[in-house]
Parts: structure tokens; sequence; C-alpha cells
């Protein structure tokens, strides 16, 4: 196992404060302390080589629990075994096999073209020559940015400094990789390619990998099994299809009418939720399907009519919601 | 013992980098780069117009003579370059890494994180001049002191330089990480600053009490009044010692400080 956490849980305390003048002068003398369970107790292991999805909604506890497992942060309690390290006596050996790419902060020197940070990065890691120049020209060719290498960070868009990122991260060679919202505010065409390259990376170096992303498409597309997680809680552990079937077993049924119907009438075969006189979506459970599709074909002067899955994130918003 | 030297060694390339990539990053640009420069030369023009006053009144203060003033002032602006270039900087953005979270990415690297956090941009606008003014003044200094320009003065001197310039590292690193604690720092940091500025003057002008705080407890005056002391042959070696062993001390407790703070690290937008 490349990662294994048991009963991880991580307290913030913080201090109430209501609006106001008076109030600021109130919390000079006198402060109300909370406590913000942000991970409570989350178990879950990780295969080397597998890359596993972190979903979840903002304050969820995602990235709380992979600062704790790449060392950021002490946990409230818990335990973790990261390559069978504890992330948080964080041992000179356990940084040089891990590395962290967090989405919204950066590693690189902004003034400088992002070779020097690699140069740096080859030094702190005390990388020899020969691996140096291997790993980077295959993450060039893999990330096709030759042409950038020798171009200021601050001078980068934001997809090109993200694949630079990767890059210093990678650069000596880790077995583990955190990726923390590694797509955030990337345009599409961007986001699909740093996916192309943490798949074919996976594929090539058996990296494991443990990304958390707010972009369902980040998730479908990389991961086989995904955690999610709500108010600091496992919910789910598995395949993201299964979510479906799981939690929200439903069908969409999105029918055509040659006339006006009358809503009402529909309502009786499942959740309306899309109408406009003639066209109509309704959502039914998944085994009443046939029996509804029949009726509704019987019934009412049908044009056209389809059965769809419920998109996925949907169906993760229902099991937020649930969570919630 | 190889061990030592070999990490040593690693730090000292690390830092050369640093140090490199700051003078690029700083050269980028260049307009404040250069307006820098000069605006701390103009500075540096006072100090110099103050050191040739005290100079030129023929006042002795603390026993002290004219010429030896004058190579006080040359070490006082000198260390004063050496921790403004290499530290200052690196200990006024710690509140910062540790308000938004920038101390993260530092945390994963496999060195010393208190090692990057201190050493991490290097000034050079701001100390060149002070530094170059500094020698310059210290040289005349010695002559007229009539010094013996030899290894044992030279390499005493620039060891209890060395020692002076750690020993201030250490004990301005201590308010700022108060952070961990208070976030904000500012109020501790501009006192501490203040105490800086007790070393305008060599400590002999101040009262026996408060010479011995200042060499003890809170031992600023050692910073700056020891390798001055050595050169007027004015140093004990009970003094000696304990300016040697201080920055140790120091260094050792606010380590002690740094590793029991940075638990209480709780990073931002998790």
């Amino acid at each position: 196992m490349a990662i294994i956490v048991k009963d991880l849980n991580k307290q913030y305390h913080y201090y109430k404060k209501q609006a106001g003048l008076a109030q600021s002068v109130k919390n000079l003398f006198h402060r109300e302390k909370l406590v913000k369970e942000a991970v409570r107790n989350i178990s879950f292991s990780i295969d080397e080589g597998e890359i596993v999805g972190f979903l979840g909604p903002n304050g969820a506890g995602k990235t709380t629990t992979l600062k704790m497992l790449s060392g950021i942060l002490f946990p409230t309690g818990g335990s973790a075994s990261v390559l069978g390290f504890t992330p948080w006596e964080r041992k000179k050996e356990f940084k040089k096999r891990f590395a962290i790419v967090l989405g919204q902060k950066s590693q690189l020197w902004p003034d400088l073209p992002a070779y020097e940070s690699f140069q740096l990065n080859k030094a702190i890691y005390e990388v020899d020559d020969r691996t140096f120049s291997a790993t980077l020209d295959e993450l060039v060719e893999l990330l096709d940015v030759k042409e950038l290498l020798h171009v200021q960070a601050r001078r980068l868009s934001l997809g090109e400094r993200m694949k630079m990122e990767l890059i210093a991260s990678l650069i000596h060679r880790p077995r583990i990789l955190f990726l923390d919202e590694p797509t955030i505010g990337l345009d599409v065409i961007s986001q699909k390619k740093i996916r192309e390259f943490i798949r074919k990376y996976n594929e090539r170096f058996k990296i494991t990998v443990l990304l958390t992303s707010h972009y369902m498409k980040d998730i479908e597309e990389l991961c086989r099994r995904t955690i999610v997680i709500n108010e600091g809680q496992v919910m789910f552990d598995g395949d993201l299809n299964r979510i479906k079937t799981s939690f929200a077993d439903i069908k969409r049924l999105k029918v055509q009418f040659a006339e006006e119907v009358d809503v009402e009438r529909l309502r009786s075969f499942g959740k309306v939720t899309e109408w406009d006189g003639v066209h109509a979506t309704i959502e039914t459970n998944h085994q009443d399907v046939p029996a509804v599709s029949q009726q509704l074909l019987n019934r009412f002067p049908v044009l056209d009519f389809a059965v769809e899955e419920q998109p996925i994130d949907e169906a993760v918003a229902k099991l937020f919601a649930k969570g919630g | 013992m190889g061990q030592l030297v070999a990490g040593i060694r690693y730090h000292m390339k690390i830092w050369a980098l640093f140090a490199k990539y700051s003078l690029m990053s700083q050269m980028e640009y260049r307009s404040n780069f250069l307006l820098t420069l000069a605006v701390e030369s103009c500075f540096l023009l006072s100090k110099l117009i103050y050191a040739a006053v005290v100079y030129k009144t023929g006042i002795q203060l603390g026993g002290l003579s004219p010429d030896a003033m004058f190579l006080y002032i040359g070490v006082f602006i000198l260390i004063t370059a050496f921790y403004t270039g290499l530290f200052m900087n690196n200990f006024y953005r710690l509140p910062d890494y540790v308000r938004e979270g920038t101390l993260d990415l530092l945390i994963t690297k496999p060195v010393s994180t208190l090692f990057m956090v201190s050493t991490r941009h290097v000034d050079f606008a701001i100390p060149v001049p002070n530094m170059i003014a500094g020698g310059i003044i210290i040289a005349i200094g010695w002559r007229r002191l009539s010094i013996p320009f030899d290894f044992v003065h030279v390499a005493g001197f620039a060891g209890l330089l060395l020692c002076g310039v750690f020993l201030a590292y250490s004990l301005y690193l201590f308010p700022q990480i108060l952070t961990f604690w208070t976030v904000r720092t500012s109020a501790v940091v501009e006192f501490a600053d203040k105490a800086w500025d007790f070393n305008t003057m060599p400590m002999a002008i101040y009262r026996r009490w408060m010479q011995r705080i200042g060499t003890s407890l809170f031992p600023i005056f050692l910073i700056f009044n020891v390798p001055a002391m050595f050169l007027w042959n004015q140093l004990t070696w009970k003094m000696a010692l304990w300016s040697i062993a201080a920055p140790l001390l120091f260094m050792g407790l606010v380590r002690i400080f740094w590793n029991v703070s940075i638990k209480r690290y709780s990073s931002a937008g998790g």
C-alpha cells in the first residue's frame, strides 16, 4: 500500500466575530472560541500506481487531508502512513519521495524562466546531472513546452504555468503525486492537456496520484476510484459510476409532444424538472422506466422520446446535499 | 565530520542559488534596482556625515577616542548591511507566508524549512553601498588606530564579525516566529527594530545595568561591540568566549522555538 489513513482528524480553532465596531471592541477583551472539525476520522488506503480522485464541495476537508498526507499540517488525531513514513514527521527521505502541486500556489520564481526553478529543485533534491537532463527531456516532450523553458514564469499563461509547476514537481521522480486542483481556472483545452499528461505519466511511471478537483471531468477521465468527502467525512469510496446507482438511481425521460399537454397530468409519472407545454423532462426511478415510458407513449401524442442517464455531477451534488 | 561538511556544502550551494536568483530577479526591474542603489547611497552619505561630525568634534564618548568611534561606526554599518541584505527581508516576509499559506510548498522541500524561509531572498541594492562604506570606514579607523594588519587581528575580527551577524540572525528571528501564535507581529518587531538603534553608539556610553542586560539576557550589544572591542584591545577572554557561545546558544533556542511554533501552522484556504 502506498497510502494508509486511519481515523485521521483535524480540528481548527477560530473565533466568532460579529459585524460592527462594538463587537470588535468586545472581541478585544473576550473571544468566543469555536472548533471546526475540518476532517473527521477518515480512513482509506491507496495502492501503488492508483489514481484516486478526491471529490467534495468547498470546505469538505479535501485539501486539509492532502496537506496532512504531505506533512504540511499536523493532524489532531489518527494516523497515516505514506510510503511507510508518517508524513508530519517531515523526514528528508520522505520529502524526496513525493511531490505536491497546489493549483493556487506556485513554486516558480516569477521573474525568472521556469528552467531556473527546475535547477533549484535539482540542487534541493540532489538530482544528478544525467537524471535531471533525462527527466527534463521526458517531461518537456510529454507536455510539449520546449519553447517555454526560457520564458519568465510570470509571462506564461495559466495553463503554461501549470505545466511548468508539474515539471518542477516531478523533476526528482517522486513515487507519489498529490494534486490539489491542478486545472483550476484553466480553459477547456488546457484542462484536457493536463489530464492527458497525468494519465500518460501514470501509465509510464506507475506513480500513485491523489487528485482533488472541482471539475468532474478531471475525476471522470482520470480516476477509476473516487473518494467523496463532505463535512470532513468519507461519504463514498469506489467507482464514480456507482454513485449513480448507490445514491441516485434516477433516469431522465425527455419527451416532445405533438400538442400542448397539462403539466399536472405529467406529475403522476415522476418529478417534472422541465416543462414548456410541448417539451418535458421527467425524472423517475431506474426500475420504473419501462412502465412509465409505455404509459406516456400510450396516453400522450408523443413526437420524440429519449431516456438519459442522470449527469454524474448532479448525482454527486445530491450526495453532497445528503451529507449536508 | 564528513556529514557535517557535506551538509554545509549542500546548504551553501542552495544559498548561492538563492543569491543568484535574487540578484537576477532584482535586475529584472532595473529602474527600481538602480534607484534603490542611488537612494541607499544618499542615506549612506548622511551616515558618513554623522561619522565625520563625531570625528571632527574630537569628543571622547565613554572613554573612546574619535578614531575608535570611527571604527565602531564602520562595524555598525557593515553588520547592518549583512543583516539587511541576507536576512531582514526574509524575516519580514514570514508573517505573510503564514497568513497566506505560502509556507505550504516550502515545508514539503527536503531541506530545513527554517533555512528556506530565512535565506530565500538576498537583497543586493540596499546593502552593497553600506558594505563598501562600512569596509572603507573600518579600514580608515584601523589605520589611524595603528592596529597591526596581521592574521590574528584580521581573522579574529572577521570571526567575531561573523558571530555578530549570526547573533543578529538568531535574535531578530525570534519576534518574527511569534507570527505562528499571533499572526501579526508588527508591535514586537518594531520594538526589536528600535533596540537595534541602541547600537548606533558603543555600549560604553550606557549605564552599567543596561550594558549587563544588553550583553546577557538580550545580547544586542554583543553584535556590534565585540568585533570593535577586539580591535581596541578591550575584549576580555570571558566576553570573547561568550560572544562565540551566544550565537550558538541563541541559534539553538531559535530552532527549538521554530520547531514548536511551526506545529501551529494551519496553512490557508484548506
